[in-house]
């Protein structure tokens, strides 16, 4: 599998 | 460096959204694929070199680049107070 860099989004 | 989960956060799967979600006190915190892979990992238990090991061998590329990758996002969570390093 390829790899690319994790995000995260904070959050109504 | 053992990363760690701060107090009231859960990795949790989300049926609404379909999708995993970090939950916290009055917030949540959406992970794309990558990073639930990487919060899934984060135990207590696991070291970063742990994580990035473990990873390295699922994912096609070089184990330096994941470790970069890796260390930026538990930093980001930790200056947010998700994790502690």
């Amino acid at each position: 599998m390829s790899w690319k860099a994790p995000k995260v989004v904070e959050v109504e | 460096m053992t990363p760690r989960l701060c107090t009231g956060h859960k990795l949790r799967f989300d049926q609404v959204r379909g999708a995993w979600v970090l939950l916290g006190p009055e917030r949540l915190f959406l992970p794309d694929e990558h990073a639930v892979e990487v919060l899934r990992l984060v135990d207590g238990v696991r070291t970063v070199d742990g994580i990035v090991t473990d990873l390295a061998a699922r994912y096609d590329a070089p184990s330096d680049a994941i470790r970069s990758d890796v260390v930026d996002m538990l930093a980001d969570l930790s200056a947010r107070g998700a994790i502690r390093l």
